[in-house]
């Protein structure tokens, strides 16, 4: 008996020691000015930054559309908090996450299609989206949870050789053309990942940015925009339920909610009734409504993402929608800059 | 359920180790069984219920076939023949439908099928040639189904569980054992989830990458599948052992060091010792016999071997690289029978090499989806594509640098000190330490344990590999 209580004090100290030790290599790296694409990295990113006022927060769409350093130059202190491969129903507990966080205001972009169709149970689960969803739709997620979550780091951390992978990867083929502009980047980058037909780029204060020409080479017929109009639809009850779930935990932490209805992409367009969103949110939350912006497939990377310059563009547009969110028309010039064909 | 995931470690297990340590304390001994048979049937279907009536309905007539033999009636024979063949068609219906007809390749093969079908066809065997003991339903099932060994075996005898599980020893607590099995669950945990899933990275990248492989890659990605197949197997098969000590049930090695092997049959010797037991007892005893009496030609002699490996290449699925990889072992088994005829030895560093190079040739038949493929990925290992071996060293030692500028020759290049380091670590794991060796310290299977549950927590779930098959 006293074998068995040894192996399982010796195997939980060792498990917990990794665990500290890989939480300790997380904040150092962080702290070098690397981080990987993780809540948890992304965390300790932003608690590195005590005078954030404005998160973004979203998927790789945001990520790669916003170059932060520059919304902070103008006035307007932000941190990229867009996760590739996440979903909107993933946000409860990365909006937890925040709770340390000075920002005043929290963004997120989302593409208006979300709010047509229910919410799914989360991919990513902590115990607090657990609760969260428990508290919203009952049992029907707890099925799906994974007792991994219990665990003191989260469960997304990627696979394991991508965490301990070097920050600084190769440039493929696609990214020659662009060294220099990325070698004098003042964002500096933090690694490269993809391929010869698409690379992407994340830099060290959390922004990131696709450079591929995919969508400009694929057939034309194939970009050819497509305009779904919802606009006499309802918007679906437990999407609603769920953004203003998502919105009464954001001012539980004293922050407000800003939401921003993106371009959905380079193929197609989803016009929703914005009045409904806007209604169930309340006068408070500040909605921008650039899902039906007009971009030339020329300005996208691939099918969901901005190249470059169109996203520095769409940067300007919505800081001024921010900056002037009563009167929309003096962001014209960026609208306009935004519909032509971008170099 | 998987072993190497945490609701089976800290939730299922527990649970079914605690209720069966409160039955043996109660005294409830009757309970004991039903108790490890319905957790075993929860484990199967957590994984997929649809399978649970087909497993339930194979059990059921098997059983029912097995009674009816030992009666030893007028037709004890062809109640054997029906039994043999109702499984035989189970399984030729599920699993090679693909081979016959592109309508039925739908057909999902149910997990384990390969494994119960085989134990019961021993099962009915055994009961034709008397080595039964009378049991009930219940027993029977939990011999099919016991969860330790039930969806990658090892594949078991009736005789060599049976007597286990009845007896008044299986139910106390002993302590030893107990420690025993946790230092052997946390030895295959360790090889699955910290060495075999780190491996599949470059096995994975490499054989769905077939035609860019240079030199370097392709044996990169072949050496890493032969490894990842053997720790990943081995390691569940070690998982099975250390699952059963828990309730004092000793199962069969499944493995003996195959890595280690200078010759084809010491590696046949050590790899799937089960699987191989079984074709031997049941197939290749039955027509090897008969021919060795009859004093027929050497040639002969060998028809057996070959049947055999074909045999054992298609029992691992329905394609034609399984079939050419059983074909291929077949061979090498035969050439190696007339070596030893003849006397001839080679230097023990030599013939393991070989040995080592011939099976890990074998195993790209094995994981390549198709010939064409498989070819490919030799052709590349034999330096006929990609850049040649210079070119390949070359940009292997570029790539140590990590130069954040560097461009590859071609495409993404897995070829880095890291892959190596984890091969090499791998061998080293592979020739010096003891598959099955229950003798590990506390303290190393504890950090072993530790390190395990660490990596589960930070990397993707990942299956068995002989869950496929």
């Amino acid at each position: 008996m006293r074998k068995i209580i040894l192996f399982t004090a010796l195997s939980l100290f060792t498990f917990a020691a990794l665990q500290l030790g890989l939480s300790r290599y997380l904040q150092r790296r962080v702290a070098d000015g690397t981080w990987i694409e993780s809540v948890a990295s992304k965390s300790e990113l932003l608690s590195q930054r005590p005078d954030v006022r404005l998160i973004l927060l979203g998927t790789s769409t945001t990520q790669n559309h916003f170059n932060t350093n520059w919304m902070t130059n103008q006035g307007l202190s932000s941190f990229n908090f867009g996760l590739p491969g996440r979903y909107w129903e993933d946000f409860p507990s990365i909006i937890d996450s925040f709770r340390t966080s000075r920002a005043s205001h929290v963004m997120l972009s989302l593409s208006a299609r979300v709010f047509l169709y229910p919410v799914s149970c989360p991919a990513f689960r902590t115990l607090y989206d657990v609760t969260f969803f428990y508290r919203l739709r009952g049992l029907e997620c707890w099925r799906k949870f994974n007792i991994k979550h219990l665990f003191p780091l989260y469960s997304d951390w990627p696979f394991i050789g991508e965490v301990f992978r070097p920050t600084k990867d190769y440039f493929a083929t696609t990214l020659l053309r662009y060294k220099t502009d990325l070698a004098n980047d003042p964002r500096l980058v933090n690694y490269v990942r993809g391929n010869n037909d698409r690379s992407v780029v994340t830099y060290r204060n959390g922004d990131g940015a696709v450079f591929s020409d995919s969508v400009a080479q694929a057939p034309a017929e194939s970009v050819q925009l497509r305009l779904i109009d919802k606009r006499k639809w309802p918007l679906d009850p437990e999407a609603l339920r769920f953004v203003t779930a998502l919105g009464r935990e954001v001012e539980a932490q004293g922050k407000k909610l800003i939401i921003n209805l993106e371009p959905r992409r380079a193929n197609e367009t989803i016009l929703i009734n914005v009045e409904l969103l806007k209604n169930a949110l309340g006068p408070s939350v500040l909605v921008l409504t650039n899902h039906a912006l007009t971009i030339p497939r020329e300005n996208w990377a691939d099918f969901t993402h901005l190249k470059p310059a169109a996203a520095q563009v769409y940067t300007e547009l919505v800081t001024c929608q921010l900056k002037h969110p009563d009167t929309p028309p003096s962001c014209q010039t960026f609208l306009e800059k935004l519909a032509s064909v971008l170099p | 359920m998987l072993f190497n995931s945490l609701e089976f470690i800290f939730l299922f297990l527990p649970l079914v180790v605690g209720g069966y340590y409160l039955l043996v304390s109660r005294g409830l001994h009757r309970l004991v069984t039903p108790w490890l048979f319905l957790a075993s049937l929860f484990f199967y279907a957590y994984w997929e219920i649809r399978f649970l009536p087909l497993i339930a309905f194979s059990i059921t007539t098997n059983y029912v076939f097995g009674r009816l033999i030992t009666r030893q009636g007028r037709y004890s024979q062809a109640f054997f023949i029906s039994g043999a063949v109702f499984n035989l068609a189970l399984l030729v219906y599920y699993k090679y439908s693909s081979f016959s007809s592109v309508a039925v390749s739908q057909v999902v093969l149910p997990l384990a099928i390969s494994f119960y079908t085989f134990q019961q066809i021993s099962f009915l065997a055994d009961c034709r040639r008397l080595k039964t003991a009378p049991y009930s339903f219940i027993d029977y099932g939990l011999f099919v189904t016991f969860f330790p060994q039930l969806i990658a075996g090892p594949i078991l005898h009736h005789h060599e569980f049976m007597p286990q599980l009845l007896t008044k020893e299986t139910r106390k607590w002993h302590p030893p054992h107990f420690v025993k099995g946790l230092n052997l669950f946390a030895l295959g945990l360790f090889k699955k989830v910290v060495i075999a899933d780190q491996l599949a990275a470059f096995a994975n990248i490499g054989f769905q990458n077939i035609e860019q492989l240079g030199w370097l890659d392709a044996w990169l990605a072949s050496i890493s599948y032969s490894f990842q197949l053997y720790f990943d197997f081995c390691g569940y098969s070690e998982m099975a052992l250390g699952l059963s000590l828990f309730f004092n049930v000793q199962i069969p090695l499944n493995f003996k060091n195959p890595y280690r092997a200078r010759t084809i049959q010491e590696f046949w010797a050590g790899w799937h010792m089960t699987l191989t037991r079984w074709f031997q007892d049941y197939l290749y005893y039955p027509l090897a016999l008969p021919l060795l009496r009859s004093k027929s030609s050497r040639f002969f002699h060998y028809i057996p071997h070959m049947i055999v490996f074909i045999l054992i290449g298609m029992w691992h699925g329905s394609g034609w690289t399984f079939l050419v990889f059983g074909g291929l072992h077949g061979t090498a088994l035969v050439l190696h029978q007339e070596w030893r005829r003849q006397r001839l030895r080679l230097p023990p560093l030599l013939s393991w090499s070989l040995t080592f190079i011939f099976v890990n040739g074998a195993w790209v038949f094995f994981r390549a989806p198709d010939l064409t493929s498989a070819l490919n990925m030799l052709t590349a290992m034999l330096g006929g594509k990609g850049p040649g071996v210079g070119d390949a060293l070359a940009s292997f030692f570029d790539r140590i640098n990590f130069d954040p500028l560097m461009v590859p020759a071609s495409g993404e290049s897995f070829a880095t000190l890291s892959s190596l380091v984890v091969i090499i670590c791998a061998l080293v794991v592979a020739l010096t330490w003891d598959d099955g060796k229950p003798s590990l310290s506390i303290f190393r299977g504890a950090i072993l344990f530790g390190l395990s549950l660490f990596a589960m927590t930070i990397t993707q779930q990942s299956p068995f590999l002989y869950f496929n098959f």
